[in-house]
């Protein structure tokens, strides 16, 4: 099961061609040279892969804010879904 | 401002076809006299389930994945076609002067597939998913506005939709804004890929297609007793429109002459065409009239063909009022298919390879001639002989017609 930076990272090498070591924790994705159009697209294609819902991200997020924020919402998901959680 | 001229130089082609991926390859392709239909995994349990695919069109590979993330793949083909037809003339974007540059680009559809693929996330209940690049990817004008972006060319900028006569529409057009000295240069053409459940079935419940399923290579059978409709494809061409002087100054050798273009409308019926073809036929006189050409000068005529009974018989009627004896007449749509909004670009680039190589190819599955009909088909192989001037054909639903005639360079 891949890590959410290794998602957001094969996601930018593979769908919009950069190159992988551009690709680091502290880039923004302005710095990457995605438009805000573009990112939306690719949380849907993050949305597609994992079922977080990733709206109104900032283009001056880093990769390293985003997959820490995917990675709390997986942590929520597994909160609110683990059984007995909420008795 | 320059002057008007009256013939533009064709200097440069790209073709996708399910023919294959480049000019060359379509027209080697076409000469074999094979169709190239067959069964089609996306439209598995429909009524008519073959199609004609282009072979192995990646975006990302063919196209570079910098951009493929945000076409859709008729986008996609016009985009590759263009380049294919920019590098055929030997212009360099780097170097032309972008504002002399039109690009006028025929679709018929759009992308179908891609409002599809959208509505289904709101039918879900998932408005917020829909990809705030819905639009862009699928209307009409952005084969044309990615053209433009892709090789920078800041002159007009067009869609045209004349249904099935859309990418001959687009070069007539073209060449309107070359004679008007509006131009130096247009990328003109057409693309489309309707291979999608919703115009399959579409057409399917009209009529029009072929239902000869269980034989997909025989289903397209242009001006042939047994036929039955026409079988859907896809595709993209662009051809290099350029003033003369302007080719002639750079020292480009043009493939062949655009010297006439007619259009009408049968404002007849919404689907239909005029039985007696009589739109058809003014289109081609327009044509003719336009090129000061006599139709004893035409030695071949690249038809609109489908292969539906309504439009064989119309378009034979129409090309004997026009012609005391028709030339030899070839449908590329027994091979290829019916690409819709592409067709009439990939036949007009087709009927300047022939003007070239003096080649008619064949018209595949053309075996027993409907009577009724009574042309000269080019059949079964190539024919070659001497030609010297070609017209090509396209009618669209709402009975939209255009004629285009070539001469040799």
């Amino acid at each position: 099961m891949p890590t959410s930076a290794e998602l957001i990272t094969s996601t930018l090498t593979e769908t919009f061609d950069l190159d992988p070591a551009e690709v680091t924790p502290e880039r923004t994705f302005e710095d990457l040279g995605l438009d805000s159009l573009a990112l939306v697209e690719m949380g849907l294609m993050l949305q597609e892969r994992t079922g977080i819902s990733l709206d109104d991200v900032p283009l001056r997020t880093t990769i390293g804010e985003l997959a820490a924020l995917m990675d709390s919402s997986t942590a929520d998901k597994a909160l609110t879904t683990a059984p007995n959680s909420s008795s | 401002m320059p002057g008007q001229c009256r013939e533009v130089a064709v200097t440069g082609l790209g073709v996708i076809s399910p023919a294959g991926i480049g000019a060359r390859a379509t027209w080697d392709t076409l000469l074999t006299g094979r169709s190239t239909a067959t069964r089609d995994a996306g439209l598995v349990g429909l009524p008519v389930d073959i199609s004609c695919q282009v072979p192995d069109f990646d975006t990302a590979r063919l196209v570079g994945r910098k951009a493929a993330w945000r076409l859709d793949r008729f986008v996609a083909m016009a985009l590759l076609a263009a380049r294919h037809a920019v590098a055929d003339a030997g212009l360099s974007p780097a170097e032309w002067d972008a504002s002399r540059v039109g690009v006028v680009m025929g679709t018929g559809t759009g992308s179908m597939e891609r409002y599809v693929t959208e509505f289904a996330k709101l039918a879900a209940g998932r408005p917020l998913d829909i990809s705030p690049l819905a639009i862009t990817r699928s209307v009409p004008n952005m084969a044309a506005a990615e053209i433009a972006l892709d090789l920078t060319a800041t002159g007009p900028n067009f869609a045209v939709s004349t249904a099935c006569a859309s990418g001959s529409s687009a070069l007539g057009i073209a060449r309107d804004l070359l004679r008007a000295g509006t131009c130096d240069l247009v990328l003109a053409g057409g693309a489309e890929s309707a291979r999608h459940p919703i115009p399959a079935a579409c057409f399917h419940r009209m009529g029009a297609l072929s239902r000869r399923t269980e034989d997909p290579a025989g289903a397209s059978r242009p001006f042939d007793a047994a036929r039955d409709g026409f079988v859907l494809s896809e595709g993209a061409a662009v051809l290099v429109l350029e003033r003369p002087e302007h080719a002639r100054a750079r020292g480009a050798s043009p493939r062949a002459q655009l010297v006439g273009y007619g259009a009408s409308c049968d404002a007849f019926h919404y689907a239909a065409p005029d039985p007696e073809g009589r739109g058809a036929a003014a289109a081609l006189t327009a044509a003719l009239a336009d090129a000061g050409l006599a139709p004893g000068d035409i030695d071949h005529i690249n038809a609109h063909g489908t292969g539906t009974r309504l439009n064989d018989l119309a378009e034979a009627r129409a090309l004997h009022t026009v012609f005391a004896e028709p030339p030899a007449v070839t449908s590329l749509k027994g091979a290829l298919g019916h690409a819709i909004g592409a067709a009439g670009a990939i036949e007009a680039a087709v009927t300047v390879m022939s003007l070239q190589q003096d080649t008619i190819p064949p018209t595949a599955n053309h075996e027993d001639p409907d009577l009724d009909i009574d042309l000269d088909i080019v059949a079964k192989a190539p024919r070659q002989t001497p030609l010297s001037a070609a017209a090509s054909t396209s009618f669209g639903f709402g009975g939209q017609n255009a004629a285009l005639v070539f001469r040799s360079a």
